[in-house]
C-alpha cells in the first residue's frame, strides 16, 4: 500500500491505515539503522532538495541523512525568509526547483500554508518539513512512532498537549495524528493560548495544568519563551512556569508509566522541571534516531506512490 | 448624439417605475420615457427587448494605483473595466498608493480621467493626513476640489480625530466614510478568526473588531449629529448594530460587497490568497444578516469593493499576500445572481442598491431615469450568463476569488452622459466626450 498523494503536507490529509503505513514501514527502516551499514539502495537516483525558508537544523540534518540512508542524492537550497523577501513570486520559485528535476522538496517555512502553494505548482513531490503554526507532519509522526513503541496502543490514550499552542510548530498536526489514532487529546494552557474553535476538534480543554495531566498516559511538551508575538498571551515566564512548568510533583498525577516527550530543545525551569528534563531526556535522544527512520518511511512511500 | 432603446424593462427605483417601455437619451440627458416613442430623426435605435434598462450602477468603493503602482491600476484602466461592468459613476478611495489626501492627487484623478476615461470618476479624500489617524486634511479645500466624502478607508484609531473629523465634515455638508475595524483587536489577522483560521494556522481577525468599531462610530455619529457611512459591513452583529442605529434615527448608512454575501472564510482553505480580503470573508452566519440587511433596507449600497493587485502582491505567501479583490467587472453580476436570481431581493430593490441609493447617499450623477437626469444608463441581459475569467478584464487587476464561475445578468451596453461606453463587451475609444468640465 502508498500513500494516497504525491505530497505530505500535513495529518490533516492522511487516514488512520496511511498513518499506520507509514509507522510499520519507519518500524522496519529502524531495523537498518541498527546495522553496521546503515545505508540501502531504495532511492538510487532520486534527489532530495531541502528548500528552508528559516533554519532548523534537527529537521534539516534528519532529512538529510534519511535521504542519504536510501541512497538518493541531496541538495540543500538556501532560501531568503520568504517570496517577498527575494521579489520572486512562488511560481518564480517552484519552475526553478522543477528545472533541478528533483525528485522531493523538503519545505521548511515560518508562515502557514507556504508548502501546500508550492506543491500546487510542482511534479515533485513536496514534504511539509513544518510551516510555522500550521502543521509539521513529519514531528508529529516520530512522536506517534515513540508512542507506539513505548505503549503499543493508541486507542483510548490519554494524552496531554502542553504549551504555547498558537506557535507550536506541531500541535494541530498531532491534534489531528492522536485523534486519527483514536486517542483522548487534552489541550492545556492558560485560555489565551488556546488556538480559537478548538473544540471542534472533539479535544479537550484544560486551563490548569493538573487537570489536564490527571491520568495521561502521555505529555507532549514544547518550547516556551516569550516573544513580541505572545506578549499578551503569556505574561511573563515565571508566571508560565509557577503555573505551567511540568514538576515531578505534577508528574505524579499523571498514569504511573507517564511518557513525556519534548518536541524541541528544552527550556529548563520553564515548561519542564530540571529533573523532570533528566527524565525525560533520553526519550528526546531516541527521538531523534526515530525521526530518521520515520523520515525514510516518508520518502520511500511518497517514491512507491511515483512509480 | 441621440439614442433610443427600445422595449426594455425599465426599472428606476427613483420614481417607482418598473415597466417595459422605450428610453430615449438626448444631448446626454434622459429626453422621454413611454410606451412607443417615435424614432427622432437621426437617432440610434437598441432593442432592449427581454432586457433591463436601469441607472448606471454608481460604486462607492473603488482603488487606482496611478502613477505609485500603475501596474496594479491606472485611471484609464479603472474607467474602462467600470464601463466594462455597467458602473457609469465610481468613487475612488484613498489608498497606500494613492492616499488622496491633498489636491494634487485628486486633481490628478479628475484631469487624468477627463483625458483617459470613459465613466465618472469622483475621488473621496481622506480623512487624515497621510491616512494616520492624527491630523485632520484640509477637508473644505478638498471638497471644493471635487471629493463627495471623507476618509481614510482604513481605521482611524483614535476616538477623538474622529470626533473632530465628523464635525468639521459636517460644517461641508459631506459625509465621513470608516473603515469598520478595530486595528488592536484585528491584531495582524489575514482571515476571519474561528475553526478554520485555527486549521490554516492563520492568524485570525475577530468578528468583534469589527462590531466595536461600528458601535463606536454609531455613538460618535449620534454625537456629532452627523452623517457616518460605514463601509463594508461583513459581520452579523455589525448588521444588528446598524439596523437598531437606523431606528433610532441616527445618521448612519453602510454598504457591502458581493464577496461578502458570495463567499465565506472557506474560500481562503487550501491557502487561496485571491480570498484574502480586509475585512475578512466571514461565516455561514455572516453571510446569511449580510443578505438580510440588504433585503430589508439596513445595508444602502452594493460597491465592488474594488481592489487591483497584480500578480506580485498574490503569488506569495499568504500572509504576504496583499488584501483585496478585483471586483468592478463582476459586481454587478455577482449582485445580480445572488440577489435577484435567488430572490433575495427584488428587481427595483436591486437597483436602488447598486444605483439609486450610493447616487443619493454621496449626491453623485446618475441613479434616476427621470427625464432630465444625466444618460447615465445600462441594459442588463438577466439570461446572459458568463463564466468569469479575470484574463479578459480590463482592469489590470486579475485577482478575483469567483474565476471560473458562472454569473447570470451582465451588463451588454454602457451609457455615459449620452455616449455609448461599452456594448457587447466592446469599449469605446476614449475620452468619453461627457466628461469635459
Amino acid at each position: 500500500m502508498a500513500l494516497q498523494s504525491k505530497d505530505l503536507l500535513g495529518i490533516q490529509a492522511l487516514s488512520e491505515g496511511e498513518l499506520r503505513v507509514i509507522l510499520d514501514t519507519a518500524a522496519n527502516f529502524q531495523t537498518i539503522a541498527a546495522r553496521p551499514v546503515k545505508k540501502v539502495p531504495a532511492l538510487r537516483g532520486k534527489t532530495v532538495a531541502n528548500l528552508f525558508y528559516e533554519p532548523s537544523t534537527r529537521t534539516r540534518l534528519s532529512f538529510e541523512l534519511a535521504a542519504k540512508r536510501l541512497s538518493a542524492d541531496f541538495i540543500n537550497i538556501t532560501a531568503a525568509t520568504s517570496s517577498a523577501a527575494t521579489g520572486e513570486t512562488l511560481t518564480d520559485t517552484a519552475k526553478t526547483v522543477e528545472a533541478m528535476q528533483v525528485d522531493f522538496l523538503v519545505v521548511r517555512h515560518s508562515m502557514a500554508g507556504a508548502a501546500h502553494q508550492l506543491a500546487r505548482q510542482v511534479q515533485c513531490s513536496v514534504i511539509n518539513a513544518g510551516d510555522g503554526p500550521h502543521e509539521h507532519p513529519t514531528q508529529t509522526l516520530v512522536d506517534l512512532f515513540t508512542i507506539w513503541e513505548h505503549k503499543k496502543r493508541f486507542e483510548g490514550l490519554k494524552v496531554a498537549i502542553v504549551g504555547d499552542h498558537p506557535r507550536s510548530p506541531a500541535t494541530i498536526s498531532n491534534i489531528y495524528g492522536l485523534k486519527k489514532m483514536g486517542a483522548e487529546v487534552t489541550l492545556v494552557g492558560p485560555s489565551t493560548l488556546i488556538p480559537p474553535g478548538v473544540e471542534q476538534f472533539r479535544v479537550r480543554v484544560a486551563t490548569r495544568l493538573e487537570e489536564g495531566i490527571a491520568g495521561a498516559d502521555v505529555i507532549l511538551l514544547s518550547r516556551v519563551e516569550i516573544t513580541d508575538a505572545n506578549r499578551l498571551q503569556i505574561p511573563s515566564l515565571r508566571e508560565y512556569a509557577r503555573f505551567y512548568c511540568l514538576t515531578s510533583r505534577r508528574l505524579a498525577l499523571a498514569a504511573e508509566d507517564a511518557l513525556v516527550l519534548h518536541s524541541g530543545s528544552m527550556n529548563r525551569g520553564v515548561e519542564i522541571s530540571p529533573e523532570v528534563a533528566d527524565y525525560a531526556f533520553p526519550l528526546v535522544v531516541q527521538q531523534v534516531t526515530n525521526g530518521i527512520a520515520v523520515r525514510m518511511a516518508v520518502l520511500y512511500l511518497l517514491a512507491g506512490e511515483r512509480e | 448624439m441621440k439614442l433610443l432603446l427600445r422595449n426594455g424593462r425599465v426599472i428606476d427605483p427613483s420614481r417607482n417605475v418598473d415597466r417595459v417601455c422605450d428610453l430615449l437619451l438626448t444631448d446626454g440627458v434622459v429626453a422621454a420615457c413611454d410606451v412607443g416613442l417615435n424614432v427622432p430623426e437621426g437617432a440610434d435605435v437598441y432593442d432592449a427587448a427581454g432586457k433591463w434598462v436601469i441607472p448606471g450602477a454608481v460604486d462607492l468603493n473603488v482603488h487606482f494605483a496611478e502613477p505609485a503602482r500603475a501596474d496594479r491600476e491606472t485611471v484609464a484602466s479603472l474607467s474602462r473595466a467600470a464601463a466594462a461592468g455597467g458602473v457609469t459613476a465610481a468613487v475612488c478611495r484613498p489608498c497606500d498608493d494613492v492616499p488622496l489626501d491633498n489636491i494634487p492627487l485628486a486633481e490628478f484623478l479628475l484631469s487624468k480621467n477627463r483625458r483617459e476615461g470613459l465613466v465618472r470618476l469622483r475621488p473621496v479624500a481622506a480623512l487624515t493626513r497621510g491616512r494616520k489617524g492624527e491630523t485632520l486634511t484640509d477637508v473644505g479645500d478638498l471638497v471644493t476640489g471635487g471629493a463627495v466624502a471623507v476618509g481614510d478607508d482604513r481605521p482611524v484609531m483614535n476616538s477623538q480625530v474622529m470626533r473632530r473629523g465628523l464635525e468639521y465634515a459636517r460644517s461641508f455638508a459631506v459625509p465621513v466614510i470608516t473603515f469598520p475595524e478595530d486595528e488592536s483587536l484585528a491584531a495582524g489577522g489575514v482571515m476571519n478568526e474561528g475553526f478554520v483560521s485555527t486549521t490554516l494556522g492563520l492568524k485570525g481577525v475577530p468578528w468583534s473588531a469589527e462590531e466595536v468599531m461600528v458601535i463606536r462610530d454609531i455613538i460618535l455619529a449620534r454625537m456629532t449629529r452627523w452623517h457616518v457611512h460605514i463601509s463594508p459591513v461583513t459581520v452579523a452583529g455589525a448588521v444588528e448594530l446598524i439596523r437598531r442605529a437606523k431606528a433610532d434615527g441616527i445618521k448612519v448608512t453602510c454598504d457591502t460587497s458581493p464577496h461578502y454575501f458570495w463567499l465565506t472564510e472557506r474560500a481562503v482553505e487550501g491557502y487561496n490568497t485571491f480570498a484574502k480580503v480586509s475585512p475578512p470573508l466571514r461565516g455561514d452566519r455572516d453571510v446569511d444578516a449580510v443578505k438580510a440587511g440588504l433585503a430589508d433596507g439596513t445595508i444602502d449600497a452594493v460597491a465592488s469593493h474594488h481592489v487591483p493587485l497584480s500578480v506580485v502582491d498574490k503569488d506569495v505567501e499568504f500572509n504576504d499576500a496583499a488584501f483585496g479583490v478585483s471586483g468592478l467587472e463582476t459586481f454587478v453580476a455577482l449582485g445580480y445572481t445572488a440577489l435577484v436570481a435567488a430572490a433575495v431581493v427584488s428587481a427595483a430593490d436591486f437597483v436602488r442598491l447598486i444605483s439609486t441609493g450610493p447616487a443619493k447617499l454621496f449626491g453623485l450623477a446618475g441613479g434616476s431615469l427621470a427625464v432630465g437626469a444625466p444618460a447615465d444608463v445600462v441594459v442588463l441581459d438577466p439570461e446572459k450568463a458568463s463564466v468569469i475569467r479575470a484574463a479578459s478584464f480590463f482592469s489590470r487587476g486579475k485577482n478575483t476569488p469567483f474565476e471560473g464561475l458562472t454569473a447570470a445578468g451582465w451588463p451588454v451596453l454602457t451609457v455615459v452622459g449620452g455616449n455609448v461606453v461599452m456594448k457587447d463587451g466592446r469599449l469605446a475609444s476614449p475620452p468619453n466626450p461627457a466628461l469635459a468640465p
